[in-house]
């Protein structure tokens, strides 16, 4: 099928809030749209053949970040949102050359570990992020002085950010840069012997990925009012990998499509929420086995066959 | 006996079908508690009392509001002792299923979701045992049960005045309910003259805790202190302590729970712990309670039962006194009428709690002290 | 307090030792982070519950009766699921989450959430200097020790655990030579589940079981197989005395969050300074 049918459908999805009207359904299209950039933000990581599990990690630096801003110093919410993002971006590039060094398993393990010491940190440093009791009375968004105080606005502006960012990832992969990220996930020894500096495209990816989950951070903060750090551990990373790979790797629309399709699924499930998670995994495994290269690459191919 | 069942489907029956007729819009009562997880022997307790008094009222016909009757409907979610879960419950609660009456158990849901109720002017019903919950602006929210901070304090010098131990270490989670324990334990033993020998905050999924427990006993605590513990970690944490060879006292002033504590740590480990217990296991009125429960479960309830069933039945009766099931406003103040009440096992709850947190939105409720004897908790004496 | 300290740490590291090989030889041969590894720990667990617990049989024999099904469900785990995916690294990790996911849900709708407590089969204590040493982690220690002996024998002696070695260090070579790679996939996948099924029966007396019993010693296993080296058998038992000690150290002394930020901060600089751990060889 198509791309243009695909977007189609993609935008008629994206009025429905409007055209039903209820609150709760934008309650629930806004988390969608919060956790659509953290989807894009693992996938630009995937393209450079590294699975990365800190996403979570950074969008919680992000989070607490802007909303630590917000509350203590007063910082003006969309400066604080741009800081908290900048703060993830900082301790990526920072980690980066560390870790960006190692490979394949190694660096997941890596991930894993520094999300569980950002999570751990979270949770100990009581007085600066109120630990497992959370940090409350966020206050809310607020652009040039408009208030946004009801989901229909948190909406729009998670729609935003999320068309800006699935741009930004288009643009990539279109680009001289997506070539480079695409050598490197193929054949790292040839693009270096091309020029590209391998470890410097690693950590800038590295950057970019963190600094949108970090951005998703400040966006839940403000719209939640309520942070604690469990949200931001493992189970979030498995969230975000299975709406990847259901999606798909190859473009960034894969994850679009997936987050569409696996985000709603506990509250459609919250009656049998023990099912959600074994119908999860049976996604998983069939996807696997069946549809490695995700649902967006498979409707691609079958139009063309 | 039959007959009695009959009459009572009959009765179940006609009023359906007069519920039909005058399809009266119901009273929806939200539950947000923790039905899986460490937190789940509370969470199902709670979720079912509030059913069992909606069955009661729903066989009478419904509420009587004003001369209509509304059915009772409990909408139920599990929030896994998790804020961000519970919040999501709550925005599907108040958006989706236009519900006005939600009850939080958890107290990381219950902060979680504070300002939001008094935004939409939902009642909150909680029994998050944290003094953040309620404060001097609060309107809509009220904790339905003593906590801590509440029978604390009498339960100590209970304690004082029976057993001559005065050196206590404290134990707690390292979550928001394990955090207040542990900061109002500490002060409220040292005001009465007991030496804290030490305190510890431990991970939540911990399993095990001998080193916790080699390090406690460096301390030569007479009395230890399970706080806010979780039934069913703290049967383990006794047992190991015991098999470490700690031969003093077990002490539990947070949450009860003692049937899971025993199973978890056998007769002989858990035998002379003193706890409080939400209600009296032998009282007739909690009985009845307790065996409509085992109906549905198989086995016996968690006693914070008594509290969720006694705080819809004293809902029920402040949305008759409010006589409108949507002006919840109203409802809120009716609340200082409707109380005193007895509960269902006797004893009287009372409104309060204006001196400590700044306004009277608190039930106070009847709280016992239980040893465990021989594997069974026996009441022991009552706290304030 | 220090012989305390020891012997707890000790008892600790046992068990993690059981989980590390395992999970470090399902690595070494096939390359796969198996995430699914707590699960098979915890079916162990759930298996002993039925059969000790439930239906009374003998403690022995339900504690190899549970371990043998774990490692069936392994082998059939291996064969249907993981064998497609070989080569793959990413895929593989992320199917063992899925199959991880799986069989939590899976337990979790047949048993409930709730903790469950198995009749403890010995109680009493005994004591080694000033240390209390209580009889049913003994009986855990010495099963573990045996079942850790056994395993280093059939790992240098018996065909099929020289085959496993040969393949992990080279496939091609190890097929040049005759060796079916898929069988030793399969056994090896098999008798890792085994030893965590094992490992799951013997402490589901000792805490209590449920299905979310698996997320710790999954994680403790990868720390240690990380500080071990992974692919690396006596890196996984260097690893485990040394997590188990140093975790009963920290914990004893400070509390057990700041034992458990040490552990990361330690896979953090191993992977960062020495990714193929202590004992590990070189990355492939």
């Amino acid at each position: 099928m198509r791309n243009r049918y695909l977007y189609l459908i993609l935008v008629v999805l994206a009025l429905v809030p409007w055209l039903l009207g209820n609150r709760y359904v934008f309650h629930v299209a806004t988390m969608i749209t919060i956790m659509i950039p953290m989807a894009l933000s693992m996938n630009l990581m995937l393209k450079i053949g590294q699975l990365s599990i800190a996403q979570p990690a950074f969008m919680g630096i992000g989070a607490y970040g802007s909303a630590l801003l917000a509350m203590r110093l007063g910082v003006p919410p969309v400066l604080a949102l741009l800081a908290g993002a900048l703060i993830a971006t900082a301790i990526a590039v920072v980690v980066g050359p560390l870790f960006l060094r190692i490979k394949g398993v190694y660096f997941v393990l890596l991930t894993y570990a520094f999300g569980q010491i950002v999570n751990l940190v979270f949770q100990e440093w009581t007085t600066l992020f109120g630990g497992n009791n959370g940090l409350y009375g966020i206050p809310k968004f607020s652009i040039f002085g408009v208030r946004l105080t009801q989901s229909p606005h948190y909406y729009a502006l998670g729609l935003l950010l999320l068309a800006l960012f699935y741009a930004l990832m288009r643009r990539i992969e279109r680009s001289d840069i997506g070539a480079i990220f695409e050598s490197l996930n193929e054949n790292e020894m040839l693009s270096r012997s091309m020029g590209s500096d391998a470890l410097g495209w690693r950590i800038g990816s590295f950057a970019l990925s963190a600094f949108i989950a970090g951005v998703s951070g400040g966006v839940y903060a403000f719209y939640i009012g309520f942070l604690s750090p469990e949200t931001f551990g493992f189970l979030m990373s498995v969230d975000l990998i299975v709406v990847n790979a259901i999606g798909g790797v190859a473009s960034a629309l894969g994850p679009v499509v997936g987050a569409i399709l696996i985000l709603p699924l506990p509250e459609l499930l919250r009656d049998a929420r023990e099912y959600q998670l074994l119908i999860y995994g049976v996604c998983l495994v069939v996807f696997l086995l069946f549809f490695r290269q995700g649902l967006v690459v498979f409707l691609q191919r079958k139009r063309r066959a | 006996m039959r007959y009695r069942t009959v009459l009572r489907s009959a009765i179940v029956a006609l009023g359906l079908c007069v519920m039909q007729a005058w399809a009266a819009e119901p009273i929806k009562i939200g539950v947000i508690a923790a039905t899986t997880g460490g937190g789940a022997p509370w969470g199902l307790a709670a979720v079912q009392a509030v059913k069992i008094k909606a069955n009661e009222v729903n066989a009478q016909g419904g509420l009587d509001v004003d001369g209509e009757r509304h059915k009772v409907e409990v909408i139920a979610y599990d929030d896994k002792y998790r804020a961000a879960d519970a919040v999501s419950a709550y925005n599907r609660l108040v958006r989706q299923d236009g519900v006005k009456y939600v009850y939080i158990m958890g107290s990381s849901g219950t902060l979680a979701v504070k300002n939001q109720v008094e935004d939409d002017q939902v009642i909150g019903l909680t029994t998050s045992f944290s003094g953040k919950a309620i404060d001097a602006d609060t309107k809509f929210m009220f904790r339905v049960f003593s906590i801590s901070a509440n029978y604390i304090p009498s339960l100590i010098d209970w304690l004082k005045e029976h057993y001559k131990e005065r050196r206590v270490f404290l134990a707690n989670p390292n979550d928001e309910t394990g955090w207040d324990q542990d900061q109002l334990t500490a002060r409220l033993f040292k005001e009465r003259g007991y030496e804290v020998v030490g305190r510890d905050l431990y991970e939540r999924n911990q399993k095990d805790f001998q080193p916790l427990f080699t390090k406690i006993m460096a301390t030569n605590p007479e009395i230890i202190d399970l706080g806010s513990t979780s039934p069913a970690t703290a049967g383990i944490m006794i047992r190991q302590a015991r098999d470490i060879g700690f031969k003093g006292r077990f002490l539990k002033t947070g949450g009860s729970g003692p049937r899971d504590i025993v199973a978890g740590a056998g007769k002989e480990a858990a035998e002379g712990m003193i706890s409080t217990l939400y209600a009296d296991p032998n009282n007739a009125g909690y009985r009845r309670l307790a065996n409509e429960y085992k109906k549905v479960y198989g086995q016996e309830p968690n006693e914070i039962l008594i509290a969720y069933y006694d705080a819809t039945s004293i809902l029920m009766r402040a949305i008759q006194k409010a006589g409108d099931i949507n002006d919840t406003a109203k409802v809120a103040q009716s609340f200082a009428s409707v109380l005193p009440m007895d509960s269902a096992q006797g004893g009287s709850i009372t409104l309060g709690g204006k001196q400590m947190w700044g306004v009277d939105n608190q039930f106070l409720t009847p709280m016992y002290i239980a040893a465990i004897k021989d594997g069974e908790a026996v009441v022991v004496g009552k706290a304030k | 307090m220090i012989e305390q300290i020891i012997v707890n740490g000790i008892l600790a590291s046992l068990i993690y030792i059981l989980m590390a090989l395992g999970f470090t030889l399902i690595f070494g041969i096939m390359r796969i982070v198996n995430f699914a590894h707590g699960e098979f720990y915890m079916i162990g667990a759930m298996v002993m519950l039925m059969l000790f617990g439930s239906m009374g049989l003998p403690y022995f024999l339900a504690v190899l009766l549970a371990g043998l099904l774990g490692g069936l469900l392994g082998v059939v785990a291996e064969r249907l699921l993981f064998r497609p995916l070989v080569g793959d690294e990413l895929a593989g990790m992320i199917m063992s989450l899925a199959i991880g996911i799986i069989l939590q849900s899976a337990i979790l709708l047949t048993f409930g959430p709730a903790e469950q407590s198995v009749t403890r089969p010995f109680s009493g204590t005994w004591h080694l200097f000033s240390a209390a040493v209580p009889w049913d982690r003994t009986v855990v220690a010495i099963c573990a020790l045996l079942i850790l002996v056994i395993f280093y024998l059939f790992m240098k002696y018996a065909r099929l655990g020289l085959a496993m070695q040969a393949v992990a260090q080279d496939p091609e070579t190890a097929s040049l030579v005759g060796i079916e790679p898929g069988t030793v996939y399969a056994s090896a996948f098999g008798l890792a589940c085994l030893m965590a099924g094992l490992a799951g029966a013997l402490m589901a007396p000792v805490y209590t079981v449920g299905p979310y019993m698996g997320e710790l010693p999954m994680l403790k296993a990868f720390v240690v197989v990380i500080l071990g080296g992974l692919g690396s058998l006596p890196g996984a038992v260097l690893g485990g005395l040394l997590i188990g000690l140093s975790e009963s150290v920290v914990t004893t002394l400070f509390s057990s969050t700041i034992a458990l930020i040490v552990s990361f901060v330690l896979v953090l600089m191993i992977v960062v300074v020495r990714p193929t751990g202590l004992l590990g060889r070189g990355a492939r």
